[in-house]
């Protein structure tokens, strides 16, 4: 039994490495057909990722641009989930809001990076500005529509116990929202990875988008490579190590058979 | 009185559910509102609840026990009470009494209907209140389980000093024959008053076998029925 378990595990991680395998193969494949300025050998890719890991701060980069991801996520939540009790609360308010939040959600970064620059000059806070205009929206629908999802008989008690309006935001209102807190900083941090590292290309002298750009335009085709390589390893290990872990924890917390309660 | 209601009448859009219905609640009254599903006995006792000028009301406070637990998911059963009591040591005793001391740190997912209902009774009675209303609450459960919560609940009463009136809604007769002091049947469309008794047999010593009960009975699944 144990013999066969193994077989069907090491079967089972081969499937995995099927899709893998098959990149490389065509890769190189490829590689002996274009030329080296579009399609490099995945020799010299290596040899690059190696060269930027001990000639290149890639270290210090990294870590300007973790920086800006994070700050831009950590402000996004904190705008769009306040946004999102406001408006899922005051309906006024929300008829308001709403279609601002669709014509901010209809700009494309792009745009945001080109006002961005011509408001702040070049440095940090264009990207991490992109990146808080692109995920609020999204993080605000979230919070609205769980807002408004909350069971009305749940403040129906509420009102019967006479319970304080402190008491309703922290017993009822957070916690109910508490999942979609938990999925909005998932898309938020994902989002803000993606935004921020474009937004470094143009808007910021350092950060690991900008080196990219940098290598791009120095005609280094193996070195832009290899950090599209590190940009995607480094964006699952946001998704894996940071917002997954949170994402869970709040949620065994917070959605323990939730709705067979009420 | 403790409520007086005169003459009250109630429409949704242009249809009439409550004609003319008129009740004295006495200080120590345990008011039973029987009817059948959809007859208009919760939106009375929400009227009641609630403000309705036809309705004269002479207490303070009140609180309630809905036919969903409605306690909230993300706190344990001490904290569900401590909610509405702001009182650590009331709340233990009173769940004490409902027989949960040993489950207060469980969350409500963790525990059954029935003790779930008992969380809720124990929420209720925690706030001491002048009235309690009960809106369905036991509908939900088994005969066993349902006719010892009434019990319990009936023991419960005694041990509430603050409290002057109960009404209490259900379309299940013999829940209602356990614990009210009088009962009233809604019938008819639009819902009115079609039977009214009082009973006068002793909270503690109420029984589903006593003859005095299987009579009353008899006469309200005949209206029912009819």
């Amino acid at each position: 039994m144990t013999l066969t378990y193994f077989i069907n595990k090491i079967l089972n991680i081969s499937n995995y490495l099927v899709g893998v395998t098959l990149l490389l193969v065509a890769w190189s494949y490829l590689a002996t057909i274009y030329p080296p300025a579009i399609i490099p050998s995945l020799g010299s890719i290596y040899d690059a990722t190696i060269n930027i890991y001990q000639n290149e701060m890639i270290m210090s980069e990294i870590g300007y641009t973790v920086y800006r991801v994070f700050a831009s996520s950590i402000i996004s939540v904190i705008v769009g989930v306040t946004l999102g009790i406001l408006c899922g609360v005051i309906e006024p308010l929300n008829k308001a809001i709403t279609p601002l939040a669709i014509i901010f959600e209809n700009v494309p970064p792009i745009g945001w990076m080109v006002l961005t620059i011509m408001w702040f000059g070049i440095g940090d806070i264009p990207s991490i500005v992109v990146g808080v205009i692109s995920a609020v929206p999204i993080i605000f629908f979230y919070i609205v529509s769980s807002v408004q999802n909350i069971n009305p008989k749940t403040f129906e008690m509420a009102k019967d116990f006479k319970l304080s309006k402190m008491k309703i935001l922290t017993s009822i209102y957070i916690p109910s929202i508490m999942p979609s807190i938990a999925a909005s900083l998932s898309t938020g941090i994902g989002l803000s990875w993606r935004v921020v590292v474009m937004a470094e290309a143009l808007s910021a002298y350092d950060g690991i988008g900008q080196k990219l750009w940098g290598n791009y335009m120095y005609g280094d085709t193996p070195a832009v490579y290899s950090y599209i390589f590190i940009i995607a390893l480094l964006g699952l290990a946001m998704e894996y190590l940071v917002a997954h872990p949170i994402k869970n924890k709040i949620e065994k917390r917070y959605m323990r058979n939730v709705n067979k309660n009420r | 009185m403790l409520i007086k209601i005169d003459n009250l009448t109630k429409f949704f859009g242009d249809k009439t559910i409550l004609e003319n219905i008129s009740l004295d609640i006495k200080k120590g009254d345990r008011i039973a509102i029987l009817g059948q599903s959809g007859c208009g006995k919760t939106t009375l006792l929400n009227e009641i609840k609630d403000n309705n000028k036809a309705i004269t009301k002479n207490y303070k406070d009140y609180s309630i026990v809905y036919q969903e637990p409605r306690l909230l998911p993300w706190k344990n059963i001490l904290e569900n009470v401590t909610l509405v009591c702001d009182d650590e040591q009331k709340a233990k005793k009173i769940l004490t009494e409902v027989e949960l001391k040993d489950h207060l740190d469980k969350i409500p997912c963790e525990i059954s209907g029935g003790m779930k209902q008992r969380v809720s009774i124990a929420r209720a009675l925690s706030m001491e209140p002048e009235v309690l209303f009960l809106d369905e609450p036991f509908s939900a459960l088994d005969l066993k389980i349902r006719v010892n919560l009434i019990k319990m609940l009936a023991a419960e009463l005694t041990h509430i000093k603050t409290l002057k009136g109960l009404v209490y809604v259900t379309h299940n007769i013999l829940d209602a024959l356990l614990l009210a002091s009088k009962v009233i049947v809604l019938g008819g469309t639009p819902s009115k008053i079609v039977y009214e008794k009082e009973i006068d047999i002793p909270l503690g010593k109420r029984d589903w076998k006593d003859e005095k009960l299987i009579e009353i009975e008899k006469e309200i699944t005949k209206i029912f029925l009819d």
